[in-house]
């Protein structure tokens, strides 16, 4: 079966087709559903493009298609005013008349049709479609207009005149989209150097008495490399091992830009410091003894006045971690809770990194390459929620606590009538009436440090990682965060939600 | 069924279809779309369009034809979405 042509469906949808044509294609469409098809979609898109309203159009002239000379006497009459007709006209006199009319009317269009294309170029549409029929109504009139004149090349000149204006708009459109573009490639830029900026400052040297300049630059290049190395390959290792942690937290939280933060002081070695979306350690209050429980005192609260500490509105205290201004850290998403095997992967992963540090030139084998991680509050802001909604009088925190050895002792000085309603975190809770807030809501810390000289022999091979990490000094404990500061914290980084 | 059909503005539903025929427009060769839109929205007939542009009928049609094609492919993809999202936001009328 031979399907026929675009050409001949068209004809045919035209009803211009010969008898004999339009019966042999009546005869296939009824037995091929495809070209059926084709043809109906046609059908469709015609009346869809007969439906369809053009913003520019006046509706209250629709343009008649009548014999041209008439088209051409409504047209020059609507332009000029004047209130006759060709047919009227005859005689040398009329002709001339009927030239002078036709330059006007058609540098009229053509004013008009600049005028349309500057605005349109100006107003940069957005839809690219919409100057576009309101110039090929003013070509076409253009082109009617020249037709009456009877020169074929005056009017293939005026099209292709109109052509042209309607390219030059294109070029219009392409150049306001490259402008954009500009713009946006300067928005990168700017954001480059200021990224750039704050890798550069992210490195600081301090070495004494007169140093070689190329010694400095060096060592900061070096620490360069090594934070880089530490904050990359620890992202890295924790999407493999804890998918959790990375789905909407990031391991590593970058303040100003930049994650790991290295310096070098001469005499001592290298400290690394960065900062994680997790707790570090456990619960203050089931490690801390009965006797270290203090309450709340005026003296805390005349601190807190004077440090000029109140809790900003939906600011949560010790919610460092918080930095919705510059999008980096955490969006919301609930505090994390202390997870030890999670800490003792991040301690391995780092111990693991740092026999690069054994590629430090200059850094003595007997000082000391140091890493500072802070992390989240182990209590989070479940606590400090407890803690703004908390009475004067009474103040109780329901805390939880993390390691499930403290559930079976009791908490200090508190009564379990407070337990928390999530089935989760039933068995762990324990109320820890009148602790010291600030504790609660405090950063935790991992400190490791371990001595060049080790790094150099766990790189070469001389010793496993296991001695390394033997050698090596570990710790967690509270960060120094006041809770004057942590406030602080939060002001700088204001929450929005 | 499409009881909520006839609660969008008639006028709206105009006004969304022609802005997709007229982005469809812009799909089609700068010669389709000028014949396209001679003889659909303006109505001459084709004789009268190959002399208005001084080419063969043949050549009118042609072009006509294929930016008929064309447009199609385009459009009825679009309007056979846009009638199933009308349709799936009347079902809670008509529940």
């Amino acid at each position: 079966m031979e399907h026929p042509t675009y050409e001949e469906l068209f004809m045919h949808l035209e009803g211009s087709s010969s008898p004999e044509a339009a019966k042999r294609l009546q005869e296939h469409l009824e037995n091929c559903p495809q070209c059926a098809a084709e043809l109906a979609g046609w059908q469709r898109s015609v009346k869809r493009l007969q439906g369809c309203e053009w913003p520019e159009r006046r509706a209250a002239n629709p343009p008649a298609w009548g014999p041209r000379a008439l088209k051409w006497a409504a047209a020059a009459a609507l332009v000029l005013g004047l209130g006759f007709g060709l047919g009227r006209a005859s005689g040398p006199s009329t002709a001339k008349l009927k030239d002078s009319i036709i330059t006007e009317v058609r540098q009229q269009l053509r004013q008009e049709m600049r005028a349309g294309l500057s605005a349109a170029a100006a107003a940069a549409a957005p839809v690219p479609g919409a100057g576009f029929e309101q110039k090929l109504r003013r070509e076409f009139d253009l082109a009617l207009a020249a037709s009456a004149n009877k020169t074929a090349n005056e009017n293939r000149r005026l099209f292709q005149e109109a052509i042209q204006a309607l390219r030059q708009k294109q070029d219009d459109h392409q150049r306001a989209v490259l402008q954009a573009l500009a713009r946006l490639e300067d928005q990168h830029a700017a954001d480059y150097l200021s990224l750039r900026h704050d890798l550069e400052t992210a490195a600081s040297v301090t070495v004494f008495g007169n140093p070689d300049q190329k010694v400095v630059d060096q060592i900061a290049e070096d620490l360069r490399i090594l934070s880089y190395l530490l904050s990359r390959n620890l992202e890295r290792a924790f999407a493999g091992d804890s998918p959790d942690y990375v789905l909407g937290i990031p391991m590593l939280v970058t303040a100003n830009g930049h994650s790991v933060e290295a310096s070098y002081l001469e005499g001592f070695g290298v400290v690394l410091r960065m900062r994680v979306g997790f707790p570090l350690a456990g619960s203050p209050g089931g490690e801390r003894g009965p006797g270290a429980v203090r309450g709340v005192s005026e003296w805390d609260e005349a601190r807190r006045a004077l440090a000029g500490a109140e809790v900003p509105e939906g600011a949560i205290p010790g919610d460092w971690t918080q930095n919705s201004q510059r999008g980096y850290g955490f969006t919301g998403g609930e505090p994390q809770r202390y997870d030890p095997k999670l800490v003792e992967t991040l301690k391995k992963r780092t111990l693991a990194l740092l026999k690069n540090a054994s590629n430090l030139r200059h850094l003595k084998p007997d000082e000391w390459i140091v890493v500072s991680i802070t992390g989240q509050p182990g209590f989070g802001r479940r606590a400090a929620r407890v803690y703004r909604s908390g009475g004067r009088q009474e103040r109780r925190i329901i805390a939880l606590v993390e390691d499930a050895s403290a559930s079976n002792r009791p908490a200090p000085g508190g009564d379990k009538a407070d337990q928390p309603k999530s089935a989760g975190e039933a068995s762990e809770a324990a109320t820890l009436a009148g602790n010291d807030l600030s504790d609660l809501t405090r950063v935790t810390m991992m400190t490791i440090r371990v001595k060049k000289a080790n790094a150099d022999a766990f790189a070469a091979g001389r010793i496993s990682e296991e001695q390394f990490a033997k050698e090596a000094e570990t710790g967690t404990y509270l960060g120094p965060a006041p809770l004057a500061r942590a406030i602080e914290g939060s002001r700088r980084y204001p929450l929005t939600r | 069924m499409n009881t909520r059909l006839s609660v969008i503005p008639k006028r709206e539903v105009q006004q969304e279809e022609g802005e997709l025929v007229r982005r469809a427009l812009l799909g089609l060769d700068e010669t389709q779309r000028t014949a396209v839109v001679l003889r659909f929205c303006e109505g001459p007939k084709l004789r009268e369009i190959a002399e208005l542009l001084d080419l063969p009928e043949s050549t009118i049609s042609s072009r006509i034809a294929a930016g008929l094609a064309r447009l199609t492919r385009i459009l009825e993809p679009q309007f056979n979405e846009r009638k199933a999202g009308l349709a799936n936001t009347s079902t809670p009328v008509s529940q």
